[in-house]
């Protein structure tokens, strides 16, 4: 009876283990949240047609998830005849839920970007990778590419890739351009100069840098 | 018991950080592919592209040219062809007009002129040049949303 009793008590967790289990509990609803929300973002195609052309741009959109700016980590061609070098793929920089995929020869291929996220469900800011594919990207018979330099819709403000870049590698790492629109060149200045957050590390950005940065955080 | 309550314990943990590991494999950075280079290697990108835009774009498009392969007399038929879709995704109509001139504006071919809707993003017709022509601008003007935007792309035979 008494040992009976012994193992009696070796099963009834104690007031540690519950808050334990209570813990495992916690995390395994966090994680399967991440997950849920993984398989909701997509990258889908803004043309409907099945009939890539090499040569010929691409876009995508992500659905499922606000993308930020300057978001593209990697892109590889994960399978497929193709290779990562036979295509490109970009951020639009005006319409960060947009990309543009280009490959310059025919053949299949799946892809893989990994970009970076600010959503409020991964308030880490951890990476989230997309495939997409497979894709099949064919040549047509005497059909003529655009030739390089043929233009578009007008000439990009060099001022604004240069912000853009400037922003990618001093300031997305603690804000997002959203978040940060309107504040003009002699702000940004302020904010250096009063070391707010530790901005004081980017004293070496020159007036014309500062410019650009600010001209890229309020452009549409 | 105190050691099987242990291992079990341990068991869990494992389990556990394999869960939190596993979603995020293959998610650290990789040298291919890296698109975000100097400020040359941006617009190289854009270049690559043809992504000429100076605010936001309001479409898509994509154009492309077929010199003739045969004549008749000096003519011949040029073909053109294009996608055009609402760069929000939507379904919208979209209009369009497609000139195909030289490079001093001159008309080398009748061009075309329609409207997109629902699914129906591409846009083909052929038209009568002469066979001579070795450079052609295809223009193609659209409007969404009361946002027009001109495209102008060269060819080269």
């Amino acid at each position: 009876m008494e040992d009976n009793h012994q193992q009696l008590l070796h099963f009834i967790p104690m007031a540690g283990d519950l808050m334990f289990l209570n813990k495992i509990f916690i995390i395994l609803t966090i994680l399967l949240s991440l997950s849920a929300q993984a398989e909701n973002v997509s990258l889908i195609p803004i043309f409907s047609t099945a009939n890539w052309i090499a040569g010929l741009n691409i876009p995508l959109r992500v659905s499922g998830l606000e993308v930020v700016p300057s978001a593209l980590i990697s892109f590889e061609v994960v399978s497929g005849s193709l290779k990562t070098e036979d295509c490109r793929f970009m951020q639009d920089p005006y319409i960060p839920q947009n990309f543009l995929l280009k490959c310059v020869s025919d053949g299949t291929i799946s892809i893989r970007v990994i970009l970076k996220t600010a959503s409020t469900l991964q308030p880490n800011g951890n990476p989230i990778q997309l495939n997409y594919g497979p894709l099949v990207i064919k040549k047509i018979a005497g059909l003529k590419l655009p030739s390089p330099g043929g233009g578009g819709g007008g000439e990009i403000d060099p001022d604004l890739i240069a912000g853009q870049e400037l922003f990618t590698s001093n300031c997305l790492s603690c804000h997002t351009k959203t978040a940060k629109q309107g504040r003009s060149s002699a702000q940004i200045t302020d904010a250096i100069t009063a070391n707010m957050g530790g901005m004081g590390t980017l004293t070496g950005l020159t007036s014309l840098q500062i410019n650009q940065i600010s001209k890229y955080i309020n452009a549409p | 018991m105190l050691l099987k309550r242990n291992s079990t314990l341990t068991m869990i943990m494992l389990l556990l950080l394999l869960g939190i590991i596993f979603p995020f494999q293959n998610c650290a950075p990789k040298k291919a592919q890296e698109e975000r280079g100097s400020d040359s290697g941006l617009s190289s990108l854009y270049a690559y592209f043809m992504y000429d835009y100076n605010s936001k774009p309001s479409v898509y498009s994509n154009t492309a040219l077929v010199f003739p392969t045969d004549s008749i007399g000096n003519f011949a038929k040029f073909k053109v062809m294009g996608m055009i879709a609402p760069a929000d995704g939507s379904s919208g109509i979209v209009t369009y007009t497609v000139d195909v001139t030289d490079d001093h504006g001159n008309t080398i071919c009748v061009g075309d002129s329609g409207t997109l809707e629902s699914d129906v993003q591409n846009f083909e017709f052929q038209c009568l040049g002469t066979v001579a022509i070795n450079k052609a601008n295809v223009i193609l003007k659209t409007t969404f949303n009361a946002q027009t935007e001109t495209f102008k792309t060269t060819f080269i035979k």
